[in-house]
C-alpha cells in the first residue's frame, strides 16, 4: 500500500471500534520491533487528534496481568517480559548473548561512568583505586553501552566515554535520572 | 575614535542595581512579591532592549544559559559544574557526543537563540524539548495576566504534567516570559533562581507557585541586571582596543567572543574562525587571545596551561 494510501483516520469506523483499531496498531508496531519506538513514529499510524499517550495507557491497562509489558525506555516504547520472568527466561534458553553477560566488576565501571561521564580510564582509575583495563572498555563499547565522548583537558588528551541510548535501553531507564540518586546510594552503603 | 575608545560608561552605569525597595520586598507577603517582582522586571526590560547599544546580549545570554544549564542538572541529581559543562562543549570535536552536561548546556543556548519574532519560532522551540514534552506544547500556551503571571502558569502547568522535566518547563516558562515582555529572543533567568525545593513544591501543586516564582523573579532579574552591566563595561572595553589588533581575522574573533561564553582557541579560532571561511592558525589563534589577555579584555577560564578557553 503507497504511504499516502494508509487510512490514519478510519472515519468509516464507530469511535469506540476506532479506539480499539489504533490501540491495535500501536500495540503491533511496538511488539514487531526489538528497539524503542518514538512517539513521533507511533503518531503517524493513528488519527492526527488521538493522543499516543492516551492509546499506550490503555494497551498497559489490558496487559496487566500478563508477562510481558509496554514500557516507556530511552526515547520511545518497548515491548518486554516483566524482570520477575528473567530466571524462567534463563532457565529455558541459553540468552547469554543478549543479555551481554556483564559481570558484577563490568556493572560497576558502567555505573561509574553513567554518574560521572564523561569519564576517562584515569578518571575510573581515581574512582576503583586501580587500572581499569583496554579489554574491559573495549568489551563495553563493542556492546554499545558506552561511547567516546569528548577529550579530556589532560596530558595526552585522552577520551572520556559516555554511555549511550542502548544502555538506557538495556537497564530500563527513560533517562539518565532513573539512575538511583545519591542519597539513595549512599543509604544503601554504595558510595561514601 | 576618541568617542569609541572611551564609551559612554554613564549609560553602563545607570543600571547595574535593583533599587533596595525592589529587592528588599517582605518575603511572605504575596501582594508586595507581585509587585517587586513586575517592577524588577521593568527595569530588567530597560537593559535587555539596550537603547543605548552597549549590551552584548548574546553573551549575557549565553552565560545565562551556562547557569541555567547548571541549575537544571543539579536538579536531576547530576554534580557537573559550570567549568565541567564548559569543557564538555568547548573540548568536543565535530560530532562526538557530549555527555548529559554538554548537551543539557547545548539546550539551553540554542533555546536563549531562538529568534520569537518569527513565525517559525514555536516549531524551533519544540524541537528542542523532548517528544512527549512538545506534542502538548500548544496546549501550554494558554495563560493570561502579566508577563510574570503567565511565566509562572506555564512553569506550573509544565512542572504538573511532567514532572521530571524541569529542564523542558524552566525552558518554557523564560519563553513565555520574553514573549510575554516583548523579547526579540528568550533570556534563561529562572532556572538558576529556583531551587529543589521550590520546584518540587510547584510540581506538587504545594502552595502559592506565584509566591515562589515571584521571589526567583526579583533574584533573577537582580542577578542578570549586574550581570548586564559587568559585560558591558567588559564588552565597551573590548570594542575600544579592537583597532590596535594587528592579527588578521581579529574582528571575526572578536565577533566570537562577543557571542560565546567561551572561546577555544583550538576548536573555534583555528583552522578557521567559526562561522567563517577565515583560517587561522593554531599559533595565531594561541597568540591572539594572549594578547587579548594581556590587554586585559579577556580572561583565561580554567586555570590550565593546556586545552585553555578564554572569555569575556
Amino acid at each position: 500500500m503507497a504511504g499516502d494510501a494508509f487510512d490514519r483516520e478510519l472515519e468509516d469506523l464507530p469511535p469506540d471500534l476506532r479506539w480499539r483499531e489504533w490501540m491495535g496498531r500501536i500495540e503491533a508496531v511496538i511488539f514487531g520491533s526489538a528497539s524503542p519506538i518514538p512517539r513521533s513514529d507511533l503518531a503517524r499510524v493513528v488519527g492526527q487528534g488521538a493522543s499516543v499517550d492516551l492509546l499506550i495507557e490503555d494497551i498497559q491497562a489490558e496487559l496487566t496481568g500478563r508477562p510481558y509489558e509496554l514500557v516507556a525506555v530511552a526515547d520511545g516504547w518497548l515491548m518486554r517480559t516483566r524482570v520477575r520472568f528473567a530466571d524462567a527466561i534463563r532457565t529455558a534458553a541459553d540468552v547469554n548473548e543478549q543479555l551481554m553477560d556483564l559481570n558484577e566488576f563490568e556493572v560497576a565501571v558502567l555505573a561509574a561512568i553513567a554518574y560521572h561521564q564523561p569519564l576517562t580510564r584515569d578518571g575510573l582509575k581515581d574512582i576503583f583505586g586501580k587500572d581499569i583495563s583496554r579489554d574491559l572498555i573495549g568489551r563495553l563499547r563493542t556492546q554499545e553501552l558506552i561511547a567516546t565522548g569528548p577529550r579530556s583537558p589532560r596530558a595526552g588528551a585522552p577520551y572520556t566515554y559516555l554511555t549511550t541510548q542502548k544502555f538506557l535501553v538495556t537497564f530500563g531507564m527513560e533517562s539518565l535520572r532513573d539512575l538511583p540518586d545519591r542519597e539513595g546510594l549512599q543509604d544503601a552503603g554504595l558510595v561514601s | 575614535m576618541k568617542a569609541d575608545a572611551n564609551p559612554n560608561l554613564g549609560d553602563i552605569q545607570a543600571l547595574h542595581l535593583l533599587p533596595r525597595w525592589v529587592t528588599s520586598a517582605p518575603s511572605q507577603d504575596t501582594d508586595s512579591a507581585t509587585f517587586s517582582s513586575g517592577a524588577a522586571l521593568a527595569l530588567l526590560d530597560v537593559v535587555v532592549r539596550d537603547p543605548s547599544g552597549i549590551l552584548p546580549a548574546g553573551l549575557l545570554r549565553d552565560r545565562l544559559a551556562l547557569e541555567a544549564a547548571a541549575a537544571c542538572l543539579k536538579l536531576e541529581g547530576r554534580f557537573e559544574s559550570p567549568s565541567d559543562i564548559r569543557d564538555a562543549v568547548c573540548l568536543a570535536r565535530a560530532g562526538d557526543a557530549l555527555g548529559p552536561a554538554g548537551e543539557m548546556f547545548v539546550r539551553w543556548r540554542k533555546i536563549a537563540r531562538v529568534n520569537l519574532s518569527v513565525f517559525s519560532w514555536l516549531a524551533q522551540v519544540r524541537k528542542l524539548l523532548p517528544d512527549r514534552v512538545a506534542e502538548d506544547l500548544l496546549e501550554l500556551g494558554a495563560f493570561d495576566g502579566s508577563p510574570v503571571a503567565q511565566a509562572a502558569g506555564v512553569l506550573a502547568d509544565a512542572l504538573q504534567r511532567f514532572p521530571r522535566e524541569e529542564a523542558a518547563a524552566l525552558m518554557l516558562a523564560d519563553v513565555a516570559l520574553a514573549r510575554a515582555v516583548g523579547w526579540e529572543r528568550p533570556v534563561p533567568i529562572l532556572a538558576a533562581h529556583l531551587n529543589r525545593a521550590d520546584v518540587r513544591a510547584i510540581a506538587d501543586g504545594a502552595g502559592d507557585a506565584r509566591l515562589r516564582v515571584d521571589q526567583a523573579m526579583i533574584d533573577a532579574c537582580d542577578a542578570a541586571i549586574r550581570n548586564a552591566a559587568d559585560l558591558s563595561r567588559r564588552a565597551a572595553r573590548l570594542n575600544a582596543i579592537a583597532p590596535k589588533l594587528r592579527t588578521k581575522g581579529a574582528g571575526d574573533a572578536l565577533v566570537l567572543f562577543l557571542g560565546h561564553d567561551a572561546v577555544s582557541p583550538s576548536g573555534m579560532l583555528s583552522p578557521m574562525i567559526q562561522g567563517t571561511t577565515f583560517a587561522m592558525t593554531d599559533r595565531a589563534a594561541r597568540r591572539l587571545c594572549d594578547r587579548l589577555v594581556d590587554l586585559d579584555v579577556v580572561r583565561e577560564l580554567t586555570g590550565r596551561s593546556t586545552f585553555r578557553l578564554y572569555g569575556v
